[in-house]
C-alpha cells in the first residue's frame, strides 16, 4: 500500500441559515473520511448539492471545517484558518483545476501570465526575467499548448487550449495532489478525449495524486482507480473503480449507473432505476433517518427511519451505507 | 417508412448573419425530414449550427441573420415566409420549445401557474374560470409533486430538475405536434436527466408528438432518439436510424465523433479526438465540405463539389468517400495524445 497523502477524518461543514447561532444549519458534510493514497487518483461523484463543492473546498482550504480533521502530509492542516492557509507552504502542494476554462482564466491575463502568477507567488526560486520564461515555456510544453500562444489572451484561445492553461497554472507549483473539478464538462467531445489522455499522463509521469471530482462516470471510470460515491453530504458507497462499476451495493450508486446515457449503445440492455420523490432537506437532517429514505427503491423499512446505516466493508476497500445489502 | 408527409420539412435551407467583422454562413444546405410521432437527435460540436437551425425553424433568429434560401415547410405552410402573426399562432401552440437553461428561459418574478396559463390563454381559448385547474394539471403531468401548492412558487424557489419540468409543462400545454427541445438536460444531474428524458420521451408517445432533441450528447440521444442527424459546422452531414448510425458510421466526421465518446466498456488509450477546429465560417473562400480541412480521406474531389443530402432517404451521407459498414478508419497521428511531444523528455 502506497502511504496516504491525504484524509479527511469525520469532517464535518455546517453552514448556519438561520439568525441566531442556535441554528438552523444546512448540514453540507457530515462525518466524511476519505482517504487517498500518493498516485492515487480518486472520483468523487454525486448529484448537485450533494456537498462534493463543500469538500473541495474544505480540502483546499478556502472554508473552515466545524468538526474533524484534514491530514496532508502526516500534518493537520484542518486547525489552520483559511485565511493563514494562503502563507504556508502545503498551499503550493494542493492545487486545482477549475470547471470553466472560460470563467477560471483571468481575460486580461495572457496565457502567459496565468501560468507564470503561480510560478513567482508559490514558488521561492527561479522567479524573475528568463528563469520564468523558462519555466513557463516548460510547463506549456509539459500540457502540449504551444508556445507561439503563450502572448494570446483568453478569449483568442479555443476551449481546449484554455483547459491546457487551466492545467499548467495548476501543476505551476509542483503540487502532489490536483484536484479536478469537472475538468471536461464544458469542453466538446471532440477534444475531451485528448485532456483526459493528457491527464493520465500527467499523473503517471509525475506522480501526481487527484482527486476528480465529476459527473459524467464513464470519464470517473476511464480516469480514477477509486470512487467515492456521496449523497446529501454523506459517503454512501466507495470502494475500487472496477468493483464499484461492475457491482454496485448501494441502491443510489445503482440507480446512478443505471441512469448513465449510451448505456444501452452495445445491445446489453441495462435495467433502468429510476428515482422518484424528493431529495431529503439538508436543512437540520435527523440524525436517524438514512438520507436516502424517501427516494430509495428498497429501503422503506422501520430500519431506515430509526437508525442511519454506516458504512461497513463489504468487499477489498469496498464499503457501502446500507442496510439492506 | 413513416408517413408519406414529413410534420416539418427543410429543404435547401441556408442562414447567414450579418455582423461587423463579416457575413457568418451559419447554415448551408440543410435538408431534413421530421415524420409524425419521431424523436429525431440533433447533434454535433457547439457551434455547429444546431441551435441556430431550431431558432430559424421557429423564427426567433436574431435580427442580424438572413435566410439566403429554401423552404421549411410544416403542415402546410412555409415557416420561413410565413407572416409574424401567424408564426405567433403556431409558435407555442403547435411548435414548442424547451431552451436549454430553465432558470433563465422562464420569467423569474412571475408564478410559475401563472406562466402557464399564459399560454393557455393565448393558445388554446381555455375559460377564465378553467385556467386555474388546466394549469395544475399540466403541471401534475409532468410529475411536479404537490402541484397546488407549487403553483405558486416562483422559479428561484424550485430546483433546476424542477424548473426544467414547468419548462416542460409549459411546452407542451398546448400538446403541439412538434416539441424543439434545446439541450433540455444539459447542467442537471444523471440521476434527474434520465427522469427528464423519460418524462419527454412518454409524453412524447402518449400525444403522438414529434420532437427535434438537441444534444451534444451521443450517448443521450442513442438512447432516445429514433433517428440522428449529425451537424457540423453549418451543414447537415449524415442522417440514419439510431441503430444504423451507431452500427456503421458512413461520414467520417460521425465515426470520429463516435470514437471520442467515452462509453460503458471504452479504454482511454482508445478514445480519440478530432483534430482541427471547425472552420471559421466567415470566410469567403469556406470548401464546398467544411469537413474536408479535418478530414484524413479528403480527395481533390471534395474540394469541389459536396453530395447533396437527400432528406427522405433512410441513411443520408454527405461525403464523397463515405465509410463503409466495419470499416475501421485510419488514425491521425495527431490524433492520439501521446504525439505530443513529451516534457523534457
Amino acid at each position: 500500500m502506497n502511504p496516504v497523502l491525504l484524509e479527511t477524518i469525520g469532517l464535518h461543514k455546517r453552514f448556519l441559515v438561520g439568525k441566531t447561532t442556535k441554528g438552523p444549519y444546512l448540514h453540507a458534510v457530515d462525518d466524511v473520511s476519505i482517504r487517498i493514497e500518493r498516485g492515487e487518483s480518486v472520483g468523487m461523484v454525486g448529484e448537485s448539492g450533494c456537498g462534493k463543492s463543500t469538500l473541495v473546498r474544505l480540502v483546499t482550504r478556502l472554508l473552515d471545517a466545524s468538526e474533524g480533521a484534514i491530514v496532508f502530509n502526516e500534518r493537520d492542516i484542518g486547525g489552520i484558518a483559511a485565511k493563514q492557509f494562503a502563507r504556508r507552504p502545503e498551499r503550493a502542494k494542493i492545487q486545482m483545476v477549475f470547471q470553466d476554462p472560460t470563467d477560471s482564466l483571468n481575460p486580461r491575463y495572457t496565457a502567459f501570465d496565468c501560468i507564470a502568477e503561480p510560478v513567482r507567488l508559490l514558488t521561492d526560486k527561479n522567479n524573475t526575467g528568463e528563469a520564468l520564461a523558462r519555466r513557463v515555456a516548460e510547463l506549456a510544453d509539459s500540457v502540449g499548448l504551444p508556445p507561439e500562444l503563450l502572448s494570446r489572451f483568453p478569449h483568442q484561445l479555443s476551449g481546449g487550449q484554455k483547459a491546457r492553461v487551466g492545467i499548467a497554472r495548476a501543476l505551476a507549483p509542483e503540487p502532489e495532489l490536483l484536484i479536478l473539478d469537472e475538468p471536461t464538462s464544458a469542453l466538446d467531445v471532440s477534444v475531451q478525449a485528448i485532456i483526459l489522455q493528457l491527464l493520465a499522463r500527467l499523473r503517471r509521469e509525475r506522480g501526481l495524486s487527484y482527486l476528480f471530482v465529476s459527473h459524467d462516470l464513464n470519464v470517473v471510470r476511464l480516469l480514477c482507480d477509486k470512487v467515492v460515491v456521496m449523497y446529501l453530504g454523506r459517503v454512501i458507497e466507495s470502494g475500487p473503480a472496477e468493483a464499484l462499476f461492475t457491482n454496485p451495493r448501494h441502491p443510489y450508486t445503482k440507480a446512478l449507473l443505471s441512469a448513465i446515457p449510451g448505456a444501452t449503445v452495445d445491445g446489453a440492455a441495462v435495467e433502468r432505476i429510476r428515482l422518484q420523490g424528493e431529495v431529503r432537506s439538508p436543512i437540520n437532517p435527523s440524525p436517524t433517518v438514512c438520507r436516502f429514505y424517501g427516494r430509495c427503491p428498497q429501503g422503506q423499512g422501520e430500519r431506515c427511519v430509526t437508525a442511519m446505516p454506516l458504512l461497513r466493508e463489504v468487499g477489498p476497500a469496498h464499503s457501502v451505507a446500507c442496510h439492506f445489502d | 417508412m413513416n408517413a408519406p408527409i414529413p410534420l416539418l420539412e427543410v429543404r435547401d435551407f441556408g442562414l447567414e448573419f450579418r455582423t461587423r467583422s463579416g457575413t457568418v454562413h451559419a447554415l448551408a444546405d440543410i435538408n431534413l425530414a421530421i415524420h409524425k410521432g419521431e424523436t429525431v437527435g440533433l447533434v454535433g460540436e457547439s457551434g455547429s449550427g444546431k441551435s441556430v437551425l431550431s431558432y430559424a425553424i421557429l423564427g426567433i433568429s436574431d435580427r442580424a441573420a438572413r435566410v439566403t434560401g429554401g423552404t421549411a415547410v410544416f403542415g402546410g405552410l412555409d415557416l420561413l415566409q410565413a407572416r409574424e402573426s401567424e408564426l405567433a399562432d403556431i409558435r407555442g401552440r403547435e411548435v414548442s420549445m424547451i431552451f436549454q437553461n430553465p432558470r433563465t428561459a422562464l420569467n423569474p418574478i412571475r408564478k410559475i401557474g401563472r406562466q402557464i396559463e399564459d399560454v393557455l390563454k393565448r393558445h388554446a381559448a381555455v375559460p377564465g374560470i378553467a385556467l386555474k385547474s388546466r394549469a395544475i394539471e399540466a403541471l401534475r403531468e409532468v410529475n411536479i409533486p404537490d402541484p397546488e401548492r407549487r403553483y405558486h412558487a416562483y422559479p428561484f424557489e424550485l430546483s433546476g430538475g424542477m424548473c426544467q419540468r414547468v419548462m416542460i409543462a409549459l411546452a407542451l400545454a398546448c400538446k403541439p405536434a412538434l416539441l424543439v427541445a434545446d439541450e433540455p438536460t444539459t447542467g442537471l444531474d444523471v440521476t434527474t436527466q434520465a427522469g427528464i428524458m423519460d418524462l419527454i420521451k412518454g409524453l412524447a408517445a402518449a400525444h403522438q408528438m414529434a420532437t427535434l432533441f438537441i444534444t451534444h450528447d451521443l450517448g443521450l440521444a442513442a438512447d432516445y432518439c429514433d433517428r440522428i442527424v449529425v451537424m457540423h459546422a453549418g451543414h447537415v452531414v449524415e442522417s440514419a436510424p439510431v441503430a444504423q448510425l451507431f452500427a456503421a458510421p458512413r461520414h467520417p466526421y460521425t465515426a470520429q465523433l463516435i470514437r471520442a465518446t467515452p462509453a460503458r466498456d471504452s479504454l482511454l488509450g482508445a478514445l480519440s479526438s478530432i483534430p482541427g477546429n471547425l472552420p471559421d465560417l466567415r470566410r469567403e473562400d469556406l470548401p464546398p465540405c467544411r469537413f474536408s480541412e479535418r478530414c484524413l480521406n479528403v480527395t481533390a474531389q471534395c474540394c469541389e463539389s459536396l453530395p447533396r443530402i437527400d432528406a427522405d432517404a433512410t441513411h443520408a451521407v454527405a461525403c464523397w468517400h463515405p465509410l463503409l459498414a466495419g470499416e475501421a478508419q485510419p488514425v491521425a497521428k495527431a490524433q492520439v495524445e501521446s504525439a505530443i511531444p513529451e516534457a523534457g523528455a
